[in-house]
């Protein structure tokens, strides 16, 4: 908006008057600090690579952190970084830092968190302990009715949200969690339930960067780019029952990531996805979903909660929702999905939907004023219900020119996945974005932080192997 | 001492503005100043600041006078420009500069949120050329250090 000012020729000659005068890189550091942290990612990497300067003032660990805090606030860090942190909300002072070097820490390397491919990965490992390997059999939070007979404490009706395994550690078990964490598999950080529970309900903590000051630059870079993310696969969202016969993740060529959560049957039918730090504006909640039977659907509450960036999204419960949909009857359902099927009362669900669908949830997610996270939810609780599968759930932004076209509303939805041409390529904000020059600092920077731009980070990468199970729909 | 009560400050050039202390307190600089030593009956003066950008500094200070949220908002640099504000920052590079560099020295947050946001927002789909254009940033990095693995920072 504020471009017209400069493209105005007559602008021009008094712009190079003042402008020799004064360059943005004579700001002070303290003024070009303020400017990074308004700037997304990308648009931060290019500012980076303008001035020798300015990329020394603002390519620090100091400005990623205030970066990270600003949009995605302190508690996912400190649940990331340190499962015995003290959760006392009125101290003001903490341990000491420790290093980047420490045990403790997760390697910034780690899978992502709150993810059922932590089952797998972190079953094949030799030094994950017993204990773990029970929490992330049940990653996810458990049923009332499953957790009163487990050895785990009862989960509350609300589902747990840790970015780790969500059932609560007992006390007993935080020495094997850190000693699973000091073998530096990553593991460090899954044994933060118990410092999630101590953590006052509701209450919205400021930052205070000397709690999460251990975290590496690289770690905040990596899991910024995570939870930046607009669209999250199935296989990283909390799912109840997810790991045994109720719940299972299998590998499909349908899936736009490699990946689905199948519902064979069941009862406490419970899925969460969480976004963090999602950027002011409008959305539209967009799952995408195979149904095969109404069950899963018909009565069921497709809901969206907003929280606090501060907040822990385990205190959304029973909040009033930003967003909700039941639908009670399979036609309901099926007019908010971009299938054309007609008769829908006629058909089962099967002949409906040729393969996946998108169903759109009715009505705007509004984020106003500051990043906000957004929880997502599907449950039901009543009776038994199958055949449901789940490839991701995204926010489309409205006010983005280009992906609202992505929105049903907008009636191109349909067309464009008829032609198969539905984007779905969300990997998180890149730091530095690849160019298509080679000329440039751009690949000093990638070469001195690691990074290869040409590597393939497609999650269906790692899941291609001789052995891998592919079913064909 | 009453919201009523005037302060006097003195620019770079030596120009004498009066305003009311409730617009005076939107500069922490300011507040914390009268609070310590009272109202001193002369000029306050603020060599770092000219003039003609005092003059702008206090027309938004006194145009968000009565704005409850004016204080509270802390790392809401997500939030979307208001009209009035976007209009206030249509001036040239130069201007938007000095008011920046009269925010963080008042210590005047929310212009100095506004006034960086609106650099963010120049920035916005830029290539890094097309900003040392914009902002007449120069390109101080060799082609041996293009080359090179620099690695001590990292």
């Amino acid at each position: 908006m504020a471009d017209n000012n400069f493209n105005n020729t007559k602008g021009i000659d008094n712009d190079i008057k003042d402008t020799e005068k004064k360059s943005l890189r004579d700001l002070p550091a303290e003024v070009l600090i303020h400017i990074g942290l308004a700037l997304p990612s990308r648009e931060f990497g290019r500012f980076l690579q303008t001035n020798k300067t300015i990329h020394s003032c603002l390519d620090s660990h100091y400005v990623w952190h205030l970066r990270f805090t600003t949009r995605f606030g302190q508690t996912i860090l400190e649940d990331k970084l340190n499962p015995s942190l003290p959760n006392n909300s009125d101290s003001a002072r903490l341990s000491p830092p420790l290093t980047p070097s420490s045990p403790r820490l997760p390697s910034p390397n780690s899978q992502t968190f709150h993810s059922s491919s932590n089952i797998n990965s972190n079953n094949n490992s030799a030094n994950t302990s017993p204990i773990l390997q029970q929490q992330q059999q049940f990653n996810n939070h458990l049923d009332p009715v499953s957790a009163a007979s487990s050895l785990l404490p009862s989960a509350a009706s609300s589902p747990r949200l840790t970015p780790s395994a969500a059932p609560q550690t007992p006390p007993s078990d935080s020495s094997s969690n850190e000693g699973s964490g000091s073998d530096g598999s990553g593991n460090g950080g899954e044994g933060s339930s118990s410092s999630s529970a101590k953590r006052p309900p509701g209450k919205a903590r400021r930052i205070d960067l000397q709690r999460t000051n251990m975290a590496s630059k690289e770690m905040l870079i990596n899991i910024y780019k995570q939870l930046s993310r607009m669209t999250l696969p199935a296989e990283d969202m909390m799912i109840a029952h997810m790991g045994n016969q109720f719940w299972r993740m299998i590998t499909s060529s349908e899936s736009k990531y490699g990946k689905l959560a199948e519902l064979a049957s069941v009862w406490w039918m419970d899925v969460i996805a969480v976004f963090y730090g999602v950027p002011p504006g409008r959305y539209k909640v967009q799952w995408r979903v195979k149904v095969t039977s109404d069950g899963p659907v018909v009565n069921t509450e497709f809901r969206a909660v907003l929280f606090g960036k501060h907040e822990d999204p385990n205190t959304v419960g029973e909040r009033p929702n930003a967003l909700t949909f039941r639908p009670t009857s399979k036609q309901e359902f099926v007019q908010h999905t971009d299938s054309q099927g007609s008769k829908v009362n006629k058909k089962p669900f099967s002949n409906l939907f040729k393969g996946f669908t998108i169903l759109e949830l009715p009505g705007e997610l509004l984020v106003e004023d500051d990043y906000r996270g957004v929880f997502l939810q599907i449950r039901n609780h009543d009776d038994w219900k199958s055949g449901l599968y789940i490839d991701y759930v995204r926010l489309v932004n409205l006010d983005d020119p280009e992906q609202s076209q992505e929105s049903l509303a907008n009636g191109l939805h349909g067309q464009r996945v008829a032609a198969g041409k539905e984007p779905v390529d969300d990997k998180g904000e890149e730091y530095y974005p690849t160019s298509s020059s080679s000329s440039g600092p751009l690949p000093w920077f990638q070469q001195a932080l690691g990074i290869n731009p040409t590597a393939g980070i497609d999650p269906r990468n790692r899941l291609r192997s001789p052995q891998a199970t592919t079913i064909e729909y | 001492m009453s919201a009523h009560s005037q302060i006097l400050l003195t620019s770079s050039e030596g120009t004498e503005f009066i305003i009311d202390r409730d617009i005076a307190d939107k500069s922490m600089l300011l507040k914390c100043m009268l609070e310590d030593i009272g109202e001193i009956g002369q000029a306050v003066p603020l060599p770092n600041v000219s003039g003609p950008i005092l003059t702008k500094v206090i027309e938004y200070c006194t145009h968000h006078r009565d704005d409850p949220n004016f204080l509270s908002a802390n790392d809401d640099v997500a939030a979307d420009i208001d009209e009035w504000d976007l209009e206030y920052c249509k001036v040239d590079q130069g201007t938007l500069y000095e008011l920046i560099l009269a925010a963080n020295y008042l210590d005047i947050k929310p212009l100095m949120d506004l006034t960086c946001k609106t650099v963010a927002n120049m920035i916005k789909a830029k290539s890094p050329e097309e900003i040392r254009k914009t902002f007449n940033i120069t390109n101080d990095f060799t082609p041996d250090e293009e080359d090179q693995d620099w690695v001590d920072e990292h």
